[in-house]
């Protein structure tokens, strides 16, 4: 999971609350770091895995530093995907259908992902007059 | 062409710049001078897909963008990207005067940090002095409301960090 700030550190520690400690799961942030740095750790914690493994990036905004970066570290090493806008639902979602066929988790996890960005307008309380 | 900001950022096209600095000055273009990324079309349709869509990416040479900078340049409104004070350099040396430079990114592993966004090293400091001498007015601003820092303030603060054999 790689974002700007502490988002991906703070994701993945509210996923973790909700399902428990997950294998294979690692937050990367980008502050004080230069794309070729940010992109270096990227590399590194996929080519920790082992052969043949299925890593997919997890990134904020589209558009953004860290999802361009993760496409220049994604063309370098053996990269299944990457995902942008990531939210908690997402990343929820993507520990819970890890076991699922490529094509169908990457449905499920952008489709899922949208879905869950939603809202409700409220009217606002009268208010009492002041005496 | 109108240029509205010259800025130093190696990330390029991203998000401040999209988002901080475009939905402020409101750009046409955004024009990337650099010679690698020019001859990339790899890397040129990455960071071209980081623009919005009402907004035309262009990657120019550092000898291209010199051309177009002093004459017509075409129409439109450009913010001018460059990643590096060397870059900015080289443009100044290719014939261009940069009037004014922002300083906005720049991430170095062995460098001094002068700001959240900002670190140099001896080289980038020489070079940020040379500029200066040339004409260029340097501030250092992330985003259009961040904290500036500009002028002798900045060029104090760029001498007093490789003082004593810091950097």
């Amino acid at each position: 999971v790689v974002s700007h700030g502490a988002l991906a550190q703070g994701l993945v520690s509210a996923m973790e609350k909700v399902l428990g400690p997950q294998r294979g799961v690692f937050p990367l942030s980008n502050s004080g770091k230069s794309p070729a740095a940010l992109e270096a750790e990227i590399e590194a914690l996929v080519t920790r895995e082992p052969a043949g493994s299925d890593v997919y990036l997890l990134s904020d905004v589209q558009g953004g530093s860290c999802a361009t970066t993760c496409l220049r570290a994604a063309r370098r090493v053996g990269v299944r995907g990457v995902f942008y806008g990531t939210n908690l639902t997402l990343l929820l979602e993507f520990v819970l259908h890890r076991d699922l066929p490529r094509e169908a988790f990457f449905e499920a996890l952008v489709t899922k992902g949208r879905n869950a960005v939603s809202g409700v307008l409220l009217e606002p309380e009268p208010t009492t007059p002041a005496r | 062409v109108k240029v509205l900001l010259y800025r130093v950022d190696d990330r390029l096209i991203h998000g401040q710049v999209v988002l901080g600095w475009g939905r402020r000055l409101g750009p046409d273009r955004l024009v990337v001078v650099d010679d690698r990324i020019a001859a990339d079309p790899w890397e040129r349709e990455l960071l071209a897909a980081a623009a919005p869509p009402e907004v035309r990416a262009e990657f120019l040479t550092v000898a291209e963008a010199s051309r177009a900078l002093s004459g017509d340049g075409g129409p439109g409104a450009a913010l001018v990207l460059l990643e590096s004070p060397a870059a900015a350099l080289a443009l100044t040396r290719a014939g261009f005067s940069i009037p004014e430079l922002n300083l906005g990114g720049l991430h170095r592993e062995e460098g001094v940090q002068l700001t959240p966004y900002l670190f140099v090293t001896r080289e980038d400091a020489g070079v940020l002095a040379e500029l200066a001498a040339a004409g260029t007015r340097l501030y250092a601003l992330d985003v259009p409301d961040g904290r500036r820092l500009a002028g002798e303030d900045l060029l104090r603060v760029l001498r007093s960090a490789f003082d004593g054999g810091g950097g």
